[in-house]
């Protein structure tokens, strides 16, 4: 099992109220698994997301990430923990417009005490695959939203992670540049990569293996 | 890592060009300040490095309750060197009266300034000797070693060693200043041989054109060409000197001996009351001020209050640095969040952040070093530094001290703003694409805050400045009580002066000519004198300072003469018998009308002479602007062996340049051998108040430099205020806000920032300036428009740059704004 959610809760407290941001959330991942979670705005989709990415704290509940409980982790080693095994993808790309797309990809690595040789064969190779070789010294301004998101994903990837959590990545694309990405997370998926996306379309969230609808915070 | 840093560092600069210009013109301005001072500490430590033995070198210096003198009496080192041997290697004298005057060697008659010092010289201070030899060179009587300047100018190119030259003596000084009197009479001192010829030109504060041997004063004494003693315990006046320690003892050895030296001698001694403390070689040109100090030198207190104004120009770029990063953390919060997801823990993001502030750091630092060579030339030029040992010499030491003082800056400039960003939490950053807001919160309040110090930095520097240039400006301007105008003063350097009189009163153009002591005005001094009349009997006597003058001095000066005569033109030759007062000294001596005072006898000197007031002056002013207040005595005296300065009184259609054309005609006649010394009077005033326009330079530049950074921080402040509400503003205008309005709420943030600077600024400004302008006897009034300007120009200045941001953004195209939100 790679990863378990065991009654998870989180609330915010608005006026004198307690507002459910996520209530009673059971879930459990294997690996090589591909999860779409889907639900309307403002049913949690995001903050779930959060929570398993362990950049956001839950008020309650249990969480264990290969056997280890999150919830009883300090700061440092679950930043420690996602450093390692996870790997995010955002809808508006956040890629560092003052680095290339060179730089881009060799930025998690810097966190991660590898050699500069190193470095520089794991960020070749990413550019290898993704077939952005050509692209490596523009900034992220120059390129289309497409190639955007797919320097996010290689940057992603790059640290080698066990899971990929992807919030709405094509929902700053047109329909072809989704498919195109869609297609490459399928493609990654059965390289044996686990990944949980949110989405808002159907027809995406149809690449998944399993599909979690929420509503209200709460799992349906 | 460090590299990717850097290089991320320099793209964000040069993205941000207005913060970045901000921040490295202020910081490198405020930088540039602050090097010259560390230029200066360096320069003053480097002085005397060269001695090999300069570590081990302690100079004695002695203490009563108030004050400290970097002379001792004579017998105190041989005292020492003979009873602790164990500690003392050497020891070596330096006399404190200056020996000097023509020195003559054929054809050649050069004035010159020395010291008698011991032979022990050479041993202990490593003066380079280009001829003679070190041990015996200054043994033997009358023996003189003569710098490498003063031998080529008596000798030109011919060998020095052996030569004899003859030496006349008016005690003139190393120093180059005038204002210290020389005496009217040579005393020929006789024949000296050249036993070395030394290279003086290292930096060191024992200055001199030669030496000669202290075993030349016993003859000097039996001639009775000396008063020297070399036994007086009493007179620590008398001699500079300089231990050479052994290997292995420290300063702190030494002070149970001196405490020892000390009250052995003077506990049972009633008026001299002294200590003695060592110096170490290198703190003699650091330490504190010292009373009759063997050069003049910046006492540590200046380079303390240099320091001060410099580090307030330098806070206030920081903070300039600190404001603005908050600022824009807005623009940097996105990046923050995305380093973040992606594994950077919070100290790298801190570190990324320090690094950037470093290098803000060392990029003005290239710029400061550029301006300090711009500021040095300045302040080297500043009148006061004529008389100062400064020597500025850049060494690699020196910069590697600038890059650290750089690096320093940077870290502090950078350290809230790094920990501050670095404290992001990715999921707050990331949720809004915007990045996070700043309304409130910590941040926010440090960024007023530092508003609020810059503003009152600024407002206190205003006001001082203004102050203390219309203090300046009133003693500027301030009637001295006499006319100075159309007057030359001409040094008598012995010449008598009956004669020269005589001889330059044939010329018809010349109204009037008198004689002095001294130049009132110009700082000179003839000394005090104790005076006394029946009233002020039983009393202690009071003191007063005098001059002495001729007949036609204060005719030609037109002072006024408030009651009584002038000296009569016939006065007796050999007995002072009359004397005028100022009406401070008759008020002094208990005349509430002052004018009572004449036909009184009063008693004068410590010999009590009785002498009859014959006239009473108006209080003009006799000493330094800065000193002088309306309450200082004078006694006028009769005194021809004094008379000192010819003031000539020239028709004011002439000019003064044919006058002194003149003058050097009929002085060439009378003196041979000395060149005419001559000041015009307006001219020596001015000069003589050089200080002020010195100190208004340095407080105008520095209150220039905080004044021009914290409006480029508000410059900042504002544009990234309006960066941050361009939302707002379009919103605003899209119903129907007009220019104005957006330009009001934008604005008003400042408002109370003002105030409070204002509120807390201005009773502190009273207060502090206040306590300096209480040392002036003539000083203007506390005047509450100085503030009202201050506050006035701060007003325009800090609002007008608000302004100029906010119209900006209000007049912005705002449908462009909404679009891209």
């Amino acid at each position: 099992m790679l990863l378990e959610l065991k009654n998870i809760f989180k609330w915010v407290n608005s006026g004198g109220q307690r507002i459910f941001l996520l209530k009673d959330i059971n879930l459990s991942v294997e690996e090589g698994e591909f999860i779409s979670i889907m639900g309307p705005s403002g049913s949690g989709k995001s903050t779930l997301l959060n929570v398993i990415g362990m950049l956001d704290q839950f008020n309650e509940g249990e969480y264990y990430f290969f056997d280890e409980s999150v919830h009883t982790l300090k700061e440092k080693h679950r930043s420690n923990l996602y450093k390692e095994y996870i790997g995010f993808v955002f809808q508006a790309y956040h890629l560092l417009d003052d680095l290339t797309v060179y730089e881009n990809l060799e930025m998690p690595l810097l966190y991660k005490k590898y050699k500069g040789s190193e470095r520089r064969a794991m960020v070749a190779d990413m550019l290898d695959r993704f077939n952005i070789v050509g692209k490596k010294d523009l900034f992220p301004a120059q390129l289309s939203g497409g190639q955007q998101q797919l320097v996010g994903v290689a940057r992603a990837l790059i640290g080698k992670p066990k899971l990929i959590l992807a919030d709405e990545p094509t929902g700053n694309l047109n329909s072809r540049q989704g498919e195109e990405i869609m297609e490459l997370f399928k493609q990654l998926n059965k390289e044996g990569v686990t990944i949980i996306q949110v989405t808002h379309s159907e027809k995406n969230a149809e690449y998944g293996s399993r599909i979690i609808n929420l509503l209200d915070g709460r799992k349906v | 890592m460090i590299k990717n840093y850097i290089r991320v560092a320099f793209r964000s600069l040069l993205k941000h060009k207005l913060f970045s210009a901000i921040n490295i013109l202020g910081l490198s301005v405020s930088m540039a300040t602050c090097l010259l001072i560390i230029l200066l500490v360096y320069s003053q430590k480097q002085m005397d490095s060269f001695h090999k033995k300069h570590d081990r070198i302690v100079r004695i210096i002695s203490e009563d309750e108030s004050f400290s003198y970097a002379s001792t009496p004579l017998p105190l080192g041989k005292t020492l060197s003979e009873d602790y041997p164990h500690l003392i290697e050497d020891a070596v004298q330096i006399k404190s009266s200056f020996v000097g005057g023509d020195v003559i060697y054929g054809e050649n008659r050069i004035p010159l300034a020395g010291r008698y010092v011991d032979d022990s010289f050479f041993n202990v201070f490593d003066f380079n000797l280009l001829a003679g030899d070190a041990a015996t060179a200054l043994k033997a009587p009358f023996s003189i070693v003569l710098s490498k300047a003063s031998a080529e100018k008596l000798f030109g190119e011919t060998n020095a060693l052996g030569k004899s030259v003859t030496l006349n003596d008016i005690g003139l000084n190393t120093m180059g200043i005038d204002i210290i009197p020389t005496e009217n009479k040579e005393t020929a001192l006789g024949d000296f041989v050249v036993t070395g010829v030394t290279d003086n030109t290292l930096p060191s504060h024992i200055q001199f054109d030669f030496l000669v041997s202290m075993a030349t004063l016993p003859s000097l004494v039996k001639q009775g060409k000396s008063d020297a003693a070399f036994n007086n315990w009493e007179n620590y006046f008398d001699a500079y000197l300089y231990l050479l320690l052994k290997e292995g003892v420290s300063e702190r050895d030494l002070e149970p001996i001196l405490n020892d030296a000390a009250s052995e001698r003077y506990t049972r001694l009633e008026d001299v009351n002294i200590t003695f403390a060592p110096e170490g070689l290198s703190q003699i040109n650091l330490s504190r001020f010292h009373q009759n100090d063997i050069s003049l030198r910046m006492p540590v207190e200046v380079i303390y209050v240099l320091s001060f104004l410099g580090l307030v120009v330098l806070f206030s770029a920081c903070f300039n640095y600190v404001n603005l990063s908050f600022a824009r953390s807005l623009t940097r919060s996105k990046e923050i969040g995305v380093r973040k997801t992606m594994g950077a823990a919070r100290y790298q993001v801190f570190i990324q952040f320090i690094l950037e502030s470093i290098l803000v750091g060392l990029l003005s630092l290239i710029i400061a070093i550029g301006l300090l060579q711009v500021l040095s030339g300045i302040f080297s030029g500043l009148w006061i530094n004529k008389f100062l040992l400064l020597d500025f010499r850049f060494d690699i030491a020196l910069f590697l001290v600038f890059i650290l003082f750089s690096i320093i800056v940077g870290s502090m400039a950078g350290v809230l703003p790094a920990s501050f960003l670095s404290s992001f939490s990715p999921i707050k950053t990331l949720r809004n694409a915007k990045g996070i807001l700043l309304e409130k919160g910590k941040g926010l309040h440090l960024r007023k805050g530092l508003v609020v110090v810059q503003f009152c930095a600024s407002l206190f520097f205003i006001t001082t400045t203004l102050l203390i240039f219309s203090q300046l400006n009133y003693l500027m301007e301030k009637e001295y009580g006499f006319d100075h105008g159309n007057v030359i003063n001409l040094k008598l350097q012995g010449v008598d002066y009956g004669t020269l009189a005589s001889e330059l009163s044939k010329n018809p153009s010349i109204q009037g000519i008198s004689a002095s002591s001294f130049v009132p005005g110009t700082g000179g001094y003839s000394g005090g004198i104790l005076i006394k009349n029946r009233r002020s009997e039983g009393e202690s006597a009071l003191s007063s300072s005098f001059i002495a003058v001729d007949q036609n001095f204060i005719p030609n000066l037109k002072i006024a003469l408030k009651a009584g005569t002038n000296f009569p033109s016939r006065m007796p030759k050999h007995s002072e018998e009359y004397v005028i007062l100022n009406e401070a000294a008759a008020k002094l001596l208990g005349h509430a009308q002052p004018k009572g005072v004449v036909g009184e006898t009063i008693l004068i000197g410590e010999k009590q002479t009785p002498v009859k007031v014959i006239g009473l002056t108006a209080n003009f002013i006799y000493d330094l602007l800065a000193e002088a207040g309306p309450s200082d005595p004078l006694v006028i005296r009769y005194l021809p062996n004094e008379f000192a300065y010819l003031n000539i009184r020239h028709a004011p259609t002439i000019s003064a340049k044919s006058i002194i054309w003149f003058m050097e005609q009929k002085w060439k006649a009378l003196d041979k051998v000395h060149s005419l010394k001559y000041d015009i009077y307006e001219e020596q005033l001015k000069g003589t108040n050089a200080i002020f326009a010195d100190i208004m330079y340095i407080l105008g530049f520095i209150s220039f430099l905080t004044i021009t950074i914290s409006t480029l921080g508000l410059l900042g402040i504002a544009a990234f205020t309006a960066e941050s509400k361009r939302k707002e503003i379009s919103i605003r205008k899209v119903h129907g806000a007009k220019t104005k309005n957006i330009t009001f709420l934008l604005s008003k943030g400042f408002l109370p920032l003002f105030i409070i600077a204002v509120l807390v600024t201005v009773p502190l400004s009273y207060f502090v300036n206040g306590l300096w302008l209480e040392e002036f006897a003539y000083k203007v009034n506390l005047s509450p428009w100085i503030f009202v300007l201050g506050i006035g120009i701060m007003f325009t200045t800090g609002f007008g740059t608000i302004l100029f941001q906010t119209l900006s953004a209000a007049n912005d195209n705002l449908l462009k704004r909404l679009k891209e939100e």
